[in-house]
């Protein structure tokens, strides 16, 4: 059951509930009215409105907090594409991402520090953001030994400027060249496929900063520039090797910068969502490797890190909106039926001290 | 000067004693009357608000009692009136099957109300003939339901 039909639920709920209460109101009405008509006497006697009102009340506040807790949580687990919520296993997944033994151009193998202290990773995290754990230049690596990890791309500076990075019509050393201007910056990425003096073959992404563009042809309607790479020197494509499956590569401030234009509109046609990258034919079987930096804050780390060292990041923005809205949605429900009980709340001590009264006077009628 | 007395009987002893002092005759055949407040006789004395005349007005045109501070205004449908006497009194007074106190502050004339409004919290709204509108308070909630049976 997705966000949208849980809400329509809860939207209708209410609303027959309130339509009900709106009818017995007015039935109410005239029932009470026919008393006023010579020679009726109502029959029955009906439920006050504002009893109604307390029952009503305390239904939709008992309703409120299921959703809530149950609901809620599973909604926004399933938005995320996790299961587990414990806010520790931050730190865990952390080491599981950074925990990526490479080896370095020099020879030099790689092991990134491994705290075995849950709260000091996130002290760490908070103090220091994630230097401690920018640990692999993607440049400087000449093998990479980890391929199990699917990794999407977060930049947490500003979730505004986050957007997605999508990759159309890539053929066989052809690498294209995408444009999206942000507000903050451009991200100018080309990718190819680099085959490797052995033979092996993977997807590169390069900064075009960093690689020189041979080829330029026009620009797409969406606003992307293709650039054409009709060769790369051996010495670019073998920068960064590939073994067994391809894998995704660039530099942190690439990343960075493809981070940076997450959520835009213009993006490609079909690609809408950082999940749609993931299951785009073009990926399949693709792994993706996440370089974590210090642009990366806790919060967007917690959004980023997954199950089992998979990463599924839902576009930042539109996350913290879904919360927002689900939140102040539930907060809504909520103070609306805290202002009822009280109000119910307070009916139920005047109804109780008009009853006391009535029986006074009674008394005080019967004992003359 | 000659004066009748319109007065309940368990009255007229205290009457008769605070007038016995003033330069009065209690006579039935008397060109004035001295009427007490009563409903005995289906009227009510009351004052004009314009001109500060007492008036008799039926108790049937009566739609509401309305206390401001001191002062009980008495509503019928064509005029307001004043009477000089506490709500309290007027409702002890007053036929319980005809009157119906809803507040601290007002008295209605059951067969004036031309309908009832229930509100979500313990009141009622009555609409009265007049077109005015009386709430019928918590304090008077329960009375008001078991009056109506409703």
């Amino acid at each position: 059951m997705n966000t949208f039909n849980v809400m329509i639920i809860v939207v209708a709920i209410v609303a027959a509930l309130v339509l009900l209460f709106a009818l017995y109101y007015v039935l109410y009405k005239r029932h009470i009215n026919r008393a006023l008509e010579p020679g009726e006497k109502p029959r029955l006697r009906l439920i006050a409105p504002y009893k109604l009102l307390i029952g009503l009340t305390v239904f939709l506040l008992a309703l409120s907090v299921s959703l809530t807790g149950v609901f809620g949580a599973n909604m926004a687990l399933d938005y995320e594409g996790i299961t587990k919520r414990a806010g520790r296993d931050l730190a865990s997944r952390t080491l599981e991402v950074i925990d990526m033994p490479a080896v370095g151009k020099n020879g030099e193998p790689y092991t990134p520090p491994r705290p075995s202290d849950a709260a000091e990773i996130e002290g760490l995290l908070s103090t220091c953001g994630f230097d401690g754990f920018e640990v692999i230049p993607v440049m400087g690596i000449s093998s990479f030994t980890h391929h199990d990890y699917r990794a999407a791309f977060v930049y947490g500076v500003d979730a505004k400027d986050c957007a997605l990075f999508g990759l159309e019509s890539m053929e066989d050393d052809v690498g294209y060249m995408f444009e999206a201007e942000s507000d903050a910056m451009t991200l100018q990425l080309d990718v190819v496929r680099a085959e490797t003096s052995e033979g092996s073959s993977g997807l590169v992404a390069y900064d075009m900063v960093d690689y020189p563009i041979r080829t330029q042809s026009g620009l797409s309607p969406e606003g992307f520039t293709e650039v054409f790479f009709e060769s790369m020197t051996p010495t670019q494509r073998e920068d960064v090797l590939y073994s067994g499956r391809p894998v995704l590569f660039v530099t942190l401030p690439t990343l960075a910068k493809m981070l940076a234009v997450c959520l835009r509109d213009d993006l490609p046609d079909g690609v809408r969502d950082v999940e749609d990258v993931f299951e785009h034919p073009w990926f399949s079987g693709c792994s993706m490797y996440i370089c974590m930096n210090d642009l990366m804050d806790v919060n967007a780390a917690r959004t980023a890190l997954g199950e089992q060292g998979c990463v599924t990041v839902g576009p930042l923005k539109e996350t913290t909106d879904y919360y927002e809205s689900m939140s102040l949605l539930f907060r809504a429900v909520c103070a609306a039926g805290a202002v009822l009980t009280c109000v119910a709340a307070v009916n139920v001590f005047l109804s109780v001290k008009g009853v006391s009264q009535i029986r006074r006077r009674r008394k005080a009628r019967a004992a003359g | 000067m000659k004066i009748s007395l319109n007065v309940r009987e368990e009255s007229v002893q205290e009457v008769t004693r605070a007038l016995r002092e003033e330069p009065v005759e209690i006579t039935e055949e008397a060109p004035y009357i001295l009427s007490e407040v009563t409903v005995s006789s289906g009227l009510l004395t009351v004052r004009d608000l314009k001109n500060e005349e007492r008036v008799l007005v039926p108790l049937a045109d009566v739609v509401q009692f309305a206390a401001f501070g001191h002062t009980v205004e008495v509503r019928t449908r064509e005029k307001t009136y004043s009477v000089s006497m506490p709500l309290y009194k007027l409702d002890e007074m007053l036929e319980e099957r005809s009157f119906l106190r809803v507040s601290n502050s007002v008295i209605v004339a059951v067969r004036h109300i031309r309908q009832i409004k229930p509100t979500l919290s313990m009141r009622f709204i009555l609409t009265m003939s007049d077109g005015s509108e009386a709430d019928v308070t918590r304090t008077y909630y329960y009375a008001f339901k078991e009056y109506f049976h409703i």
